[in-house]
């Protein structure tokens, strides 16, 4: 068998990033490493103990933290050590590397929550909405998963999607900063 | 100079130039488009839809049905305008439209010589026969001779957004009603959003003189919009109309962005189409004035009382130097008030009413007095009126008119809600509840003064936060008039010609006389046969007059008579809007492949696979021709070895104790006696029998799964399983999750694929270790991956899958190497002749209409267990002798086409849908054969091997082939290929 190696190409990596226009920047955080988690039935409760015990992770719905939010009984670990995970879980939950099947973009800036509205149907006012809220909805016309960060919102987006996600929401962003110079 | 020396919403200071018809004229910022031509003395704006009459101005507002016109120019031109909402900016240029060959002078305007032969049915009643020239002759002629503004005929160049706002309480209009409304709601907290379509907040403030807390009303609501501006709760939306009310507490709403401007900057949307969700609304858009009926009520000069203050007191302009005014309730007094403060003379003030007395004031004040003729071809100059001591004629170059108000109860029918017939006021109220969560306030619910408005505006948005949790408010009140609203109905005055109703369908009262008269008596019938109310402005100055007509003669109330249904729009928007950022790459969203880049490198068209852009050929040397491409791609698949990017077909890891038994109920074949390490064909069948989907099941351990999908119904199989997992079988401990996007999968296809495959993988592959039908987990350049042995192609093949981040260095190495080797990439079009060459499967088969027997799969549901869909694919009619089944066709002349879609019929018999024999599915020219070959279902297929059967092309009108009905595969029947 030859040597040879194989590089990794993050989803985002043809895009130019960071992207500013006007009070609101795009921008593309590292990569993740992303593990799903499904408790089987009746071991969310051991799972999430396990979990919270080994790696301070704790499952909650909504929320994100180092455990995301995906919907109804799935969650996503985030940069957590797989291996403890994986231990700490004992086969008491579904588990799935997800790390290369998503990409993940910040929006952030004064006009973050402008540029939001005009690709994403979910209230994301502060009060209802504050950082580490998370939320599975439509962004542009792709499902995703929208969380609040500090300053801004993580949009995550399965991988394919990438490049439309982040043409439309340099539209966004350009018609928000264009709106800012009309004469009132 | 029709513009008053002072007073007005206007910046004198400022002076900007916009066009009409050619002309330049000067304007202030300020101004509408309708106010800056009557400062102008330009009356005329445009003629009617019918009869071509000349018509001005009639309103100051949205409701507006005569000044329509084309602003803009080129791509960006945009009809039917509303020269009242318009706002005016420096280089605007407008257009009238309906004319030819100008304003002035238009020829057609013969039609309104012709208006006794052109009443409401003339269409019906004189084109219809012959039948077949309505479409050809007649529709054309009269939608040239009828009709409104010119589309560019270009797409439209602008840009629209869509955008989603969410609130505690919308307020809906920011008049007096809305500006309380929203201040008592923002102080109380709550998250406010106060939408109103002018570009000043205040409504009728900014028409009257009325002072509020001793201010200017017009000074009062700017200080209002100024407190709401400090709010961080409330948002204010001006120049946005909500345009409809729908369920559960959404609205629609037009913003126009930047219709203000001479052009939006670069990237900036024109107008926003807004999806508001509120907990509470507050409908608070006030009232419209609604005009009386009398003979030759259209020309420019004639408007509404209200509008006429509109112009003098927001624009500073007087519509004539002459005006006389035409009332039947006190409210139209004021115009008469406001007209001669402004220096204009008003020679006669007309009151419907016997037994008022008119206020004394420079003018003779007729009781009991009607308006029975005007004069001016072009514009008004002359009135006559019938008092009750004989008639008398005036000189005027204006006359505003007021029937009184309407209540704008437009949003609250939007749900069907029916409007209450109120007396006092003489108009339609909103039905309470009407719209849930929504409260009209204000004059929308029928309390005209301004007074009133602060009182209910208050009182609803108090009543709007006790029920959200909120502590109401103490906010004070201002003080400001409370002027009883004294009216007596009075909807046409009785006199000889022709008196408007709906002035821009051309509707008058004679026609809903002749409606009545030929039995369309019902208001809907009558609306549809006349056209009354069915223009852009939804007849919001006609409706209540046609309907009190009516009501008169069938001798009822108007109550008992009803209205017609008021729906969304509430006015008109762009279909641009409504379609924002919904076209070019807004339709759908595109899908690529980590080896997308790589395919572009290698020259590849691609083809769109559900949202998947896959590679479908790749061109080569002097290649012009995709089939010269297909054809080399399937002769190296066949010969050495090819690369396909497969990884757009669906895949979904399934986990858990009842992961096998799981998949028995949804597998129409067995799955749990499945050994790990090996992959089975599956198939999966809809409740009602019929095929759904295929794909292949792996087993990965004695709980864990995956299992694929074809690429189109990668979506619709997850959610069914879903759907099984959640609501079916709930008591199944099963954890489902895709992975589509998570695996870069490429077949490697050809007898030389093994080779390849071990030059790159570190475990050991032989037949042995991974027959056909197994998988195993590999490690490529020490990344860990999945390889199964399954073939698409009929060869000797694999899939590969490694993490999506690899799937550009896997594409560009297996490649490299199979070129190496005389083989290379192939696309779509390839795949698809081998899979036809070997009788495989795609939804061009399972096209929702087969059954496993119709193709052959019968056995493929197993008598061991029950599945989703066996009972009812056991049906009689869904197998059998009578069912089409599927089967191979080949030309009886090798070198004759055959095309799919193509529809079977038996030598001899006319190829007529009785003698359909069954269509062919899926067709190709097969270079390993060196014809053309064919996938269809034909009746009782599978007994007629070796018949003749004609297919038939009724699209391309090819002629016909003579098939030949073949056994499938056409390629290497007993599989040796691919087992290898």
């Amino acid at each position: 068998m030859a040597e040879f190696s194989l590089q990794a190409l993050d989803p985002l990596a043809s895009e130019s990033l960071p992207f500013s226009a006007g009070e609101a920047t795009l921008s593309a955080p590292p990569p993740e490493q992303l593990l799903s988690v499904q408790p089987f039935s009746g071991q969310e409760k051991a799972v999430t103990g396990a979990l919270k015990k080994t790696l301070d992770t704790s499952l909650e719905p909504h929320k994100a933290g180092s455990a995301l939010w995906m919907g109804q009984g799935i969650w996503f670990l985030v940069n957590v050590d797989t291996k403890r995970a994986a231990r700490a879980i004992d086969q008491r939950a579904a588990i799935t590397d997800q790390s290369d099947a998503w990409a993940t973009f910040d929006l952030t800036g004064a006009d973050a929550a402008a540029v939001m509205a005009r690709l994403c149907p979910l209230d994301l006012d502060a009060e209802i909405f504050p950082p580490s809220a998370t939320a599975r909805s439509e962004f542009a016309h792709m499902m995703a998963s929208i969380t609040a960060i500090e300053g801004g919102f993580r949009v995550r987006v399965m991988r394919s999607f990438a490049k439309t996600a982040l043409h439309h929401t340099r539209d966004a962003i350009r018609s928000v900063a264009a709106q800012r110079s009309l004469p009132k | 100079m029709s513009r008053l020396p002072s007073d007005g919403l206007i910046d004198r200071e400022k002076i900007i130039r916009f066009s009409f018809d050619g002309k330049s004229y000067p304007a202030h910022p300020g101004d509408t488009l309708a106010s800056a031509l009557l400062a102008n003395d330009v009356r005329l704006m445009g003629r009617s839809f019918k009869y071509h009459r000349p018509r001005g101005a009639l309103t100051a507002g949205s409701e507006e049905p005569n000044a329509l016109m084309e602003v803009g120019r080129g791509a960006h031109r945009v009809p039917n305008t509303r020269a009242t909402v318009q706002e005016v900016f420096n280089g605007l240029e407008a257009r009238s439209q309906n004319r030819w060959p100008s304003l002035r002078y238009d020829a057609l305007s013969v039609n309104d010589l012709l208006a006794p032969f052109l009443g409401a049915g003339f269409y019906y009643k004189t084109f219809m026969w012959p039948k077949t020239f309505w479409e050809k002759l007649y529709e054309p002629i009269i939608r040239r001779a009828a009709g409104l503004g010119r589309l560019s005929g270009e797409a439209d160049p602008a840009i629209y957004d869509r955008a989603f706002a969410h609130c505690d309480i919308l307020v809906i209009g920011g008049g007096p009603a809305g500006l309380m409304a929203a201040l008592t709601a923002g102080e109380a907290g709550a998250r406010v959003i106060l939408a109103d379509e002018d570009f000043h907040l205040g409504g009728r403030l900014l028409s009257e003189r009325d002072s509020v807390d001793d201010m200017r009303g017009a000074d009062w609501a700017a200080e209002a919009a100024a407190r709401l501006g400090g709010m961080p709760n409330v948002r204010i939306m001006r120049r946005t109309t909500v345009t409809g009310a729908y369920d559960t507490g959404t609205f629609g709403a037009l913003e126009r962005v930047a219709d203000h401007i001479s052009g939006p900057p670069d990237g900036c949307a024109r107008q926003t189409f807004w999806r508001i969700t509120a907990r509470r609304a507050i409908l608070a858009g006030g009232a419209i004035e609604r005009p009386i009926a009398f003979p030759a009520n259209d020309r420019p000069g004639i408007m509404m009382a209200g509008a006429v203050r509109s112009y003098l007191n927001r624009f500073g302009v007087a519509p004539a130097k002459q005006m006389a005014v035409f009332t039947n309730n006190d409210d139209g007094w004021r115009t008469a008030h406001d007209l001669v403060d402004a220096g204009v003379e008003v020679p006669a003030l007309i009151d419907t009413r016997a037994d008022v007395t008119v206020p004394q004031g420079p003018w003779r004040g007729i009781a009991g007095g009607t308006v029975i003729a005007t004069r001016g071809r072009l514009g008004l100059n002359g009135i006559t009126v019938r008092t009750p001591s004989g008639e008398a004629r005036f000189r005027v170059g204006g006359l505003a008119v007021s029937g009184g108000w309407n209540p704008g109860v437009h949003l609250t029918c939007h749900l069907n809600g029916r409007p209450k017939w109120q007396s006092g006021i003489a108009a339609f109220v909103p039905a309470e509840g009407a719209v849930p969560g929504l409260s009209p306030t204000g004059a929308a619910n029928g309390i005209f003064s301004t007074h009133g408005a602060l009182v209910f505006g208050r009182s609803s948005a108090d009543a709007a936060l006790k029920t959200l949790g909120f502590s109401t408010s103490n906010i004070t009140l201002p003080d400001a008039e409370d002027a009883p609203y004294r009216i007596t109905p009075f909807w046409f005055v009785d006199a000889p010609g022709r008196a408007w109703l709906d002035f821009q369908n051309d509707v008058t009262v004679k026609d809903v006389k002749l409606a009545h008269q030929e039995n369309f008596r019902s208001v809907e019938h009558m609306k549809r046969y006349t056209t009354l109310g069915m223009a852009t402005d939804q007849g919001k100055t006609s409706n209540i007059g046609g309907l009190a007509i009516l009501a008169d003669l069938a001798g009822q109330t108007i109550a008992e008579t009803g209205t017609t249904t008021f729906r969304p729009p509430y006015s008109p928007v762009q279909i641009g809007a409504f379609g924002a950022r919904a076209e070019g790459k807004g339709f759908a969203p595109e899908r690529f492949t980590a080896s997308h880049a790589h395919a572009q490198e290698l020259n590849a068209t691609f083809v769109e696979a559900g949202l998947w852009h896959r590679a479908a050929w790749f061109a080569q040397g002097g290649e012009t021709n995709w089939r010269e491409s297909c054809d080399r791609e399937v002769a190296m698949v066949r010969s050495t070895v090819g690369i396909a990017d497969v990884s757009t077909l669906g895949k979904i890891d399934v986990q858990g104790p009842d992961a096998a038994a799981f998949l028995d109920h949804v597998y129409s074949n067995m799955i749990s006696n499945l050994r790990p390490g090996r992959v089975r064909y599956g198939l999966m069948l809809r409740e009602d029998g019929f095929v759904m989907d295929d794909g292949t099941a792996a087993r990965l351990s004695e709980t864990h799964f995956v299992i694929t999908t074809t690429t189109a119904a990668a979506g619709q199989v997850m959610s069914h399983l879903e759907f099984c997992a959640q609501c079916l079988w709930p008591e199944l401990d099963v954890a489902l999750v895709s992975v589509t996007e998570q695996w870069g999968q490429f077949a490697i296809a050809g007898p030389l694929s093994r080779d390849l495959l071990s030059e790159m993988i570190a475990e050991n592959i032989s037949d042995t270790e991974l027959p056909y039908m197994a998988h195993m987990p590999v490690t490529v350049a020490g990344i860990p991956g999945r390889l199964f042995r399954i073939s698409f192609s009929g060869e000797r093949a694999y899939e590969l899958a490694l993490p999506s981040g690899y799937g550009d260095a896997l594409s560009r190495a297996l490649v490299e190497r199979a070129e190496a080797m005389g083989g290379g990439a192939y696309g779509m079009e390839a795949l698809n002749v081998l899979r036809i060459e070997k009788g495989l499967l795609t939804h061009a088969e399972l096209h929702g209409r087969t059954t496993a027997d119709d193709l052959g799969l019968a056995r493929m549901v197993s008598p061991r267990k029950d599945c989703i869909g066996k009972v009812m694919s056991q049906r009689p009619g869904l197998h059998g002798p009578e069912r089409t089944q599927l089967v191979g066709l080949q030309p009886v002349d090798l070198a004759a086409e055959l095309t799919a879609g193509a529809h079977l019929v038996n030598p001899g018999e006319p190829a007529t849908r009785a003698h359909h024999q069954g269509y062919i599915t899926s067709a190709c020219y097969s270079p390993t054969l060196g014809h053309r070959i064919a996938l269809g279902f034909a009746k009782n297929g599978r007994a007629r091997l070796g018949e003749e059967i004609r297919a038939v092309d009724f699209m391309r009108q090819k002629g016909e082939t003579l098939c030949r009905i073949v056994p499938i595969p056409f390629v290497d029947p007993e599989g040796g290929k691919l087992r290898g």
